[in-house]
């Protein structure tokens, strides 16, 4: 269907096409007034959209501001149009001269503008030409007539220039000046004049001038040329005086500058004598500094007002800024070389000095102080001077001494109070003392060493051992607890510092380990070579007090350190195994010398951490040998027990697999498996690896299932009010049991004191121990379920035993051991709790066994929140800028080939018209020729008459 | 156009590709294989140009600017066809997928064909966007695949409509006859595979003009939500697909 406004339109694209050319018409506009559908149907847009404008946003360049106005829809018709019409201009026109070689372009202004008049037109082309006269003479100098000449527009001078005479201008001259000389000149020609019409020399030379500045329309060309060699010559500047130019300049500018700074310091010392002057008048002075305090009080108050507790808080940290010193470079932290050298060197000059006064104390006091110079003779002289204040200065050298201890304090913790330090020193008394003074506060073993020195050289006697040496033990304990917690380093520190906190004051500590110290200095030398057999170590340790013996080991220790040297490692190494030994020959003994073994295990700790490859190659080699005694089907030997407790110890736990106690824990879990329980002592042995096993498990949250086993195993052995012969087996209990029950406790410990070889054995069989075997085993089956709570498995793992446990405990609670029972009942009681807890807190299987429904597969739809037709939502920005460039490209390509298509329809259709018209013209030709011959045959026919049609005849008459 | 109709239900369509394994998980929509269709007729969903940007025309953001051009708010109401889609999609008939396809036919007379398998979103607003934006692009391709979830399809419905085993029933509360669902979902006959189509309106008043149903049934006497009649159809249909 064809509306009627196609219709319309088809009609005038019609008569475009066929206008004037006789209904040619081209293929592609449709030939004949015919129409292309194509060419004005235009897209609709697919929905009506409420609230949206016909036509674009276009936006127009107005002003500054950017505007938007609505542009009507595109009327294509009326752009079909203007695309003929353009054609018609530019393509239509090159056709049609395209045969025409040259052409004959008629460029005159306005010439092709029928608008204007001819007067117009000459206004107009005098206008352009003036134009392009300024501006071709943008550039050009006023020096003369030559250019105007050239450019060919009239004699006449520019508007810009003025003729001068002898510097003046020309319209200053008066009339008569003027008219004299034009009068002597014939009108006009007053350049050229000869010499000889002027009567002085005088007049002459002015003539001259005049002449030079003269511009007499003769002399024209002459002064021209040399005004214009003059010009070249300004022009061209030579290197040299351009350098000298400047040069010049440079020097100018510096002497300005000088000149400047001469002023300023004139101006300066002027308002520095004013200033004087002013300050000198009390007066002002005091008005201005109450001025300077009002105005400080203000701000003050200002601040105070704008400052929120924040800012007061940053105010704070600014000043702390500010005030703290920083640290000197001198005294940083000391590595641990350092420290081990510094403390071998304290040992060495006490050491010296032990050995000087062992031999010759008198020849020191023969020694003249006054005759002997340098530190030594001050020394003397000094301590000279302290006999002589004798035991009633005590009071001041303590405090002297606390003074300078106080100091030392200070320097570890604070090191920017340097200044107090060297105050002190001046005062003080030793020299090479307050030369150490800053190191001595990280040893204060050595400290107390030389505390205790000076006690002896005052001479000052109190008795106090015991309680020091105790208060020493103390501390040996509670170190070895520590350093059982740290490692490596830090360990070593600590056994270098051990009495680094002063817990008392000095003075106490002086007074009080001054015998103890004392008694050590006698004996024990400061400087102790690394023993080389276990013989040697063995008569070094015997007969010794722990804490004469935690001397000695420190001592081997600071005067042999590692990272001094290869040698001294391997050094070290030896006496490493030496002192294993030591500790395992310790272990063999019973009771066990458990004092003893409180001193040597620190010091094995620190040791190992030294030499750590080396302890845990000496450790795996005392494993093999355990692993041996394994083999044989025999439980460890109380001294491997002893072993294995430090070695639990010694190393990390936390490591997963070590290469210690790895093996370690697999020989342990081995024998409790794999070795039969004969008697009393194994159950001791069994429990005490159980012991051992969880102390492990609990560091390294490893399960151990043998001890469950092996706990399990035990409690099964148990009977109650039997006869039976077993090794946990309890008859019925007897007055004398349950006296032995209340009278001996025992405790699973005990076996490290136990002596295998002699009767001691037999208490593992009694009541008391069978007893403390069952509540150890219950209290640790407890703790073992408490630690492995967390495992998924763990109701399973301890459910077994506690149902044994509970059955055990209500036997007892029958039995006539109901005493006993009540414990043990508890302790199963517990367990049964925390199995049940871990139970409950077990998710429920839930969904777990529900079959598995299949579900359609779900896809999220790809949309943007503010979806904007025709914008690129790709992430990734080149990629979105290439689409847009690809796409621009082919809308170009698009735009150009419909161009093109149009400019061949165009041409077709003119071509088309051009043929139509030669056929046309050449038909009316052929119509003319045949009508004459028609005429003439009709003519001959009717014998001159001109046809024989009436009609024609005539209407021609 | 009418040629192809041997080859069965044009409808498949969206998500529903013969080379679509889906882990091998069967359809319950596939051919030869009973199931439901649901044609939305009469959801207002339309853009307009709201200040600069195109949006879903709803009353209760857009009242003035409907107003301003004369149109009556109460028309506007896109959320109708929002929950009637989530009650649809959401059902457990189409989690089994029994739910073949889902057309949509809005006031303005455009159709699309939203596929079973597409997450409508949760919130109204983003309905609104991926409305407007559908509207606009006429497709939308899944977030994690190229494959299209809905697009704006030709008009009529009909021919997207299976021709054989096939019932062809309108809803409207005018209808004459009250018909019990649960008599109807048992009915279906499933061993030839028949398919359901339900015309159903999601506008707020009036009536679905809908030719080329079987059947016009009422199935309350009470007005029903769209959303609560879907979810009454699907109800009776998983009733008789064993869906639960």
């Amino acid at each position: 269907m064809v509306t009627k406004r196609k219709r319309n339109e088809a009609k005038r694209m019609g008569r475009l096409y066929s206008s004037g050319g006789g209904g040619g018409g081209s293929r592609g506009g449709g030939g004949g007034g015919k129409y292309n559908p194509f060419e004005y149907k235009h897209a609709s847009s697919r929905f009506d959209v409420l609230g949206k404008t016909k036509g674009k946003r276009v936006q127009t360049k107005q002003g500054d501001g950017k505007e938007f106005r609505r542009t009507q829809r595109t009327n294509v018709m009326s752009k079909h149009d203007e695309g003929i019409r353009r054609r018609e201009k530019s393509l239509l026109v090159e056709y049609q001269q395209r045969h025409s070689a040259n052409t004959f372009m008629d460029r005159r202004f306005g010439e092709k503008d029928e608008s204007l008049n001819e007067e117009d037109r000459a206004i107009l082309r005098f206008q352009r030409e003036r134009v392009r006269q300024a501006k071709r003479n943008r550039y050009a100098l006023d020096d003369g007539e030559g250019d105007s000449e050239e450019d060919g527009y009239g004699y006449g001078l520019g508007e810009g220039e003025d003729l001068t005479h002898g510097g003046r201008k020309l319209d200053d001259f008066d009339d008569k000046e003027l008219g004299g000389e034009l009068d002597s000149d014939d009108g006009g020609d007053f350049g050229f004049v000869a010499k000889g019409s002027y009567s002085t020399d005088k007049e002459f030379e002015n003539m001259m001038t005049e002449f030079q500045f003269g511009n007499g329309g003769k002399e024209v060309d002459g002064g021209e040329a040399g005004s214009d060699e003059e010009g070249e010559r300004e022009r061209k500047k030579t290197k040299k005086e351009i350098m000298q130019e400047l040069i010049a300049k440079s020097k100018y500018f510096k002497g300005l500058k000088a000149k400047e700074k001469d002023e300023d310091e004139t101006l300066r010392n002027k308002l520095d004598n004013e200033f004087k002057e002013i300050m000198q008048d009390q007066d002002t002075v005091a008005k201005m500094s109450r001025l300077r305090m009002l105005k400080k009080e203000q701000s003050l108050k200002q601040k105070s007002e704008r400052k929120t507790e924040a800012d007061a808080g940053y105010d704070k940290i600014t000043e702390d800024l500010i005030f703290e010193f920083r640290q000197s470079g001198a005294q940083a932290q000391p590595t641990r070389e350092e420290i081990a050298r510094k403390a071998k060197q304290r040992l060495e000059e006490l050491e010296k000095e032990r050995q000087q006064m062992i031999e010759g104390k008198e020849e020191l006091e023969d020694e003249d102080p006054d005759k002997v110079k340098g530190f030594r003779g001050r020394r003397m002289r000094q301590k000279l001077l302290e006999e002589e204040g004798g035991a009633g200065s005590t009071a001041s050298f303590n405090e002297r001494l606390r003074k300078k201890n106080s100091a030392l304090e200070e320097t570890g913790d604070d090191l920017g109070d340097d200044f107090v330090l060297s105050d002190d020193d001046q005062g003080d008394y030793d020299d090479d003392d307050s030369g150490d003074g800053s190191e001595s506060s990280y040893y204060s073993e050595s400290e107390e060493s030389k505390e205790d020195e000076e006690g002896v050289v005052e001479g000052i006697e109190e008795d106090e051992e015991e309680p020091s040496k105790k208060k020493k033990a103390d501390k040996d304990v509670e170190a070895e607890r520590e350093s059982l917690k740290v490692t490596g380093e830090e360990a070593y520190l600590r056994r270098a510092n051990l009495g680094a906190k002063p817990k008392e004051s000095d003075q106490h500590k002086a007074s009080s380990s001054h015998r103890t110290v004392n008694e050590l200095d006698s004996s024990i030398p400061y400087v102790i070579g690394i023993p080389k057999t276990y013989e040697e170590f063995d008569q070094l340790m015997e007969g010794r007090t722990p804490s004469q013996q935690a001397e000695i080991l420190q001592r081997i220790r600071i005067s042999n350190p590692v990272s001094m040297g290869p040698d001294n490692r391997k050094k070290v190494q030896a006496f490493y195994g030496i002192l294993l030994q030591f500790f395992v020959n310790q272990c063999k003994a019973c009771p066990l010398p458990r004092e003893l073994l409180n001193v040597v295990v620190p010091e094995i700790h620190t040791v190992t951490s030294e030499v750590p490859l080396y302890a845990s190659t000496v450790a795996r080699a005392r494993l093999s040998q355990m692993h041996k005694r394994l083999l044989r089907g025999m439980w460890p030997t109380k001294h491997m027990l002893g072993t294995l407790e430090l070695f639990n110890h010694l190393f990390d736990p936390l490591q997963p697999s070590h290469p210690v106690l790895t093996p370690m824990l697999l020989v342990m879990s081995k024998w409790l498996l794999f070795t039969p329980t004969r008697s009393g002592v194994d159950v001791a042995k069994g429990l005490y690896l159980v012991k051992i096993l969880k102390r492990y498990a609990e560091q390294s949250t490893v399960l151990v299932p043998e001890c469950i086993k092996f706990l399990h195993s035990i409690a099964k052995q148990v009977k109650v009010d039997s006869t039976e012969p077993g090794l946990l087996v309890f008859p019925k209990k007897t007055k004398a049991i349950g006296k032995a029950l209340k009278t001996s406790k025992m405790a699973v410990e005990d076996v490290l004191d136990a002596d295998v070889s002699s009767d001691d054995v037999k208490r593992f069989e009694t009541a008391p121990f069978k007893v403390c075997a069952l509540n150890f085993a219950y209290k640790t089956t407890v703790d073992l379920c408490d630690m492995h709570k967390k495992l998924p498995s763990a109701p399973e793992l301890f459910e077994p035993l506690a149902q044994t446990l509970r059955s055990v405990a209500d036997d007892f609670g029958k039995s006539s051991y109901a005493s006993e029972a009540k414990k043990l009942g508890e302790m199963a009681t517990t367990l049964e709790e925390i199995i049940l807890e871990c139970k409950m807190s077990r998710p429920s299987l839930g969904n777990a066994f529900k079959e598995d429904v299949k579900q359609v597969k779900q896809f999220n739809p790809r949309f943007e929140e503010d979806y904007v037709a025709g914008k690129d939502y790709d992430i990734d920005r080149d990629r979105s800028e290439r689409k847009r460039l690809r796409r621009e490209l082919k809308r170009e390509r698009r735009g150009a080939m419909r161009e093109l298509r149009k400019d061949n329809k165009f041409l077709a259709t003119v071509k088309n018209k051009e043929t139509d018209a030669q056929k046309e013209e050449l038909q009316k030709k052929y119509n003319k020729q045949f009508h004459f011959l028609e005429q003439q045959q009709s003519d001959f026919r009717s014998g001159g008459q001109k046809g024989t049609n009436f009609k024609k005849l005539m209407k021609r008459n | 156009m009418e040629g192809e109709e041997g080859e069965g239900p044009r409808g498949r369509g969206l998500g529903r590709e013969e080379d679509d394994q889906d882990d091998n998980f069967e359809y319950g929509g596939k051919k030869g294989k009973a199931g439901a269709i649901f044609v939305l007729e009469n959801a207002s969903l339309e853009v307009g140009k709201v200040g600069k940007t195109m949006t879903l025309l709803n009353c209760d953001d857009h009242a003035n600017f409907l107003r301003k051009h004369r149109k009556d708010p109460a028309d506007y109401r896109p959320d109708i066809a929002h929950q009637a889609l989530l009650a649809v999609l959401d059902s457990p008939l189409n989690k089994a997928g029994y739910i073949k396809a889902v057309y949509v036919k809005t006031k303005k007379n455009v159709l699309f064909e939203i596929s079973p398998q597409v997450r409508i979103p949760r919130t109204f607003k983003r309905f609104c966007g991926l409305m407007s934006q559908l509207l606009q692009k006429l497709s939308i391709r899944s977030s994690s695949s190229p494959k299209k979830l809905l697009r704006v399809i030709k008009q009529p419905v009909t021919k997207y409509l299976p021709v054989t085993h096939c019932r062809r029933i309108g809803f409207s509360r005018s209808a004459d006859k009250i018909r019990n669902l649960k008599e109807f979902a048992d009915s279906v006959n499933t061993k030839t595979g028949e398919t359901c189509v339900f015309a159903v309106g999601v506008m707020s008043h009036g009536k679905i003009d809908t030719p080329w149903v079987d059947e016009m049934i009422s199935i309350s006497q009470y007005p029903l939500s769209a959303a609560c009649c879907i979810s009454k159809i699907t109800n009776a249909l998983e009733g008789k697909f064993n869906v639960v």
